[in-house]
């Protein structure tokens, strides 16, 4: 699949300096292309509140491991929360048999690999090594304007 | 056994008509924990005063996506705790889970099998050391006193929503569990002796909800929780009559990055009516704890917690009881000042250390001291060695 290059924006806190490019960004399965996705639903998918894209496709989140960097900024500066309030929040999932845990991936080429080939596919990357940016046919997805983190 | 091969086969029916043309999404996990108890003073889980290994839990637990928005999920555990929990293999929870409505901004659905009861943050998860405050649970959800199994599931259904509003994430739950006669486990640890083995007892109208908002701008979560009980006892025996028993706890939690503050008070109100001894009573009985959870590194926490149990209110010192029954005040309350560490290494290993500094008896599990002379001042060290995957 060819690689769409909508840019993907991500608004973070007014605290954060950043220029147009965040550090760690949204990447998705290409079937996902269509889908606009807002802070919301972000937040639903990766706490495994939903289980499903809003066209009835099952979501399958993938994360890296609790103690990596690049997991570490994702929760903050995406969604607005720490690791373990997450670890937290899935293992209640787990053990009460109420919902799945996100697949944990093992690096960030696995992440990659995962995401671009598994239907409902949701994950996030570290952008910036740029070496790794032209190998990555992921579907860059919008961050809807205004939406609280 | 007719009844269960009748309700596998429905469940292979409706597995085959709702199984989609590809393979089902499923998740298989499971947890071991064996924990190690040395007390002093009274014993807790087993011959603690000589160190008990009498303390551990383990489990299996699978989910299966059907698609269509229905999940089917099992556990099955067993849990060691001396005299007070058996070891036996148990089905934790087996329920079907139908998501009507499944959207960012709302979700709503029902459960239905074995579910898990909802109340204050831990009860759902109890029996897994992963997701417990502690090794011990706070005095509030009864691990240790009382029908804990009345607490921790239940065979009935349940009606969940949640609805995304502004920083305000707000979830409800609400539980009604079928009838059901008490086992000779349960009959013992409610009456802390044999007398009620040969005696029906009942559990009738047991309801459970709760209400919770995570304010995710302030990083804090509050819940307000009800249970709902009717013990009946067997009608036409000298112990005939009933006890019922209602539950409100009001939670309250603060997740900064470096640390948490939880809290939450129970208040316990029951009434109990046996005419056949001429036994009218009305009882309202509370608990709070506090605890901080404060990460000295990522995978490394120490916390500390004070938590309060008192049998009546209105006489928290016990010296009421002393006087009208003859019986130590001591049993009527319960101090518990606790020093915890965990560890986790890695995603699968975790573990524990945790030492209680206790005042008052409230609190010391009757199933493990029959007829023992009870220490009002006494200590806990437990340890505990967990694995999940």
């Amino acid at each position: 699949m060819r690689a769409r290059t909508a840019a993907i924006v991500l608004l973070l806190s007014a605290t954060l300096a950043h220029g147009a490019h965040a550090e760690v960004e949204v990447i998705t399965s290409p079937d996902r292309s269509a889908v606009a996705i807002d802070r919301s639903l972000l937040r639903a998918l990766f706490t495994m509140r939903v289980r499903q894209w809003p066209d009835g496709t099952t979501a399958r989140v993938f994360v890296l491991p609790d103690g990596n960097a690049v997991h570490d900024r994702f929760c903050r500066e995406v969604l607005g929360t720490y690791p373990y309030v997450l670890r937290n929040t899935w293992d209640r999932g787990v053990f009460t048999g109420t919902g799945f845990a996100p697949e944990a991936v093992s690096s960030q080429a696995e992440m990659l690999d995962k995401v671009r080939r598994t239907r409902g596919a949701i994950g996030y990357v570290d952008r910036q090594p740029a070496a790794v940016a032209p190998l990555m046919p992921w579907t860059l997805t919008q961050i809807a304007e205004g939406s609280q983190p | 056994m007719n009844a269960r091969i009748g309700g596998s086969a429905a469940l292979l029916a409706m597995l085959l008509t709702f199984a989609p043309a590809h393979a089902l999404d499923y998740q298989l996990h499971g947890f071991a924990a064996q924990g190690l108890v040395n007390s002093e003073g009274n014993d807790y889980y087993g011959d603690s005063t000589r160190t008990s290994l009498d303390y551990y839990e383990a489990g299996l637990n699978g989910s299966l996506d059907l698609g269509h928005r229905v999940l089917l999920s099992a556990q099955g555990l067993l849990r060691d705790a001396g005299a007070t929990d058996d070891g036996q293999l148990r089905l934790d929870y087996a329920l079907l889970d139908y998501a009507f409505i499944d959207s960012s901004a709302v979700t709503a659905g029902l459960r239905a099998g074995r579910v898990k009861n909802p109340l204050g943050f831990y009860n759902d998860a109890r029996d897994v050391v992963f997701t417990r405050p502690g090794i011990l649970m706070p005095q509030l959800y009864l691990d240790s006193v009382g029908l804990r199994s009345l607490l921790f599931s239940s065979d009935g259904g349940q009606l969940y929503g949640r609805v995304s509003a502004g920083a305000h994430e707000l979830s409800a739950i609400v539980g009604a569990a079928r009838d059901r006669d008490l086992s000779d486990l349960e009959k013992r640890q409610l009456a802390g002796s044999n007398m009620l083995n040969s005696t029906d007892v009942d559990v009738e109208d047991l309801r459970f909800a709760r209400l919770q908002d995570e304010i995710a701008s302030i990083r804090t979560t509050l819940a307000f929780s009800v249970l709902d009980a009717r013990l009946a006892i067997e009608p036409g025996n000298l112990f005939s009559g009933a006890l019922e028993a209602e539950l409100y706890v009001l939670s309250a939690r603060y997740d900064a990055e470096h640390f948490s503050l939880i809290s939450e008070y129970a208040l316990q109100r029951s009434r109990s009516r046996f005419p056949g001894l001429g036994i009218s009573d009305k009882n309202t009985g509370d608990s709070l704890y506090v605890q901080l959870d404060w990460r000295l590194r990522r995978d490394t926490t120490l916390y500390l917690r004070h938590d309060m149990s008192f049998s009546d209110r209105g006489d928290r010192n016990g010296r009421d009881y002393a006087r009208e029954t003859g019986q130590d005040r001591h049993d009527r309350f319960s101090h518990d000042s606790t020093l915890g560490l965990s560890w986790r290494y890695g995603a699968h290993w975790g573990l524990w250390l945790e030492a209680h500094l206790i005042d008052g008896t409230a609190a010391v599990p009757n199933a493990d001291n029959i007829g023992a002379l009870r220490d009002p001042h006494w200590s806990l060290f437990v340890a505990m060695l967990g694995y999940r995957f």
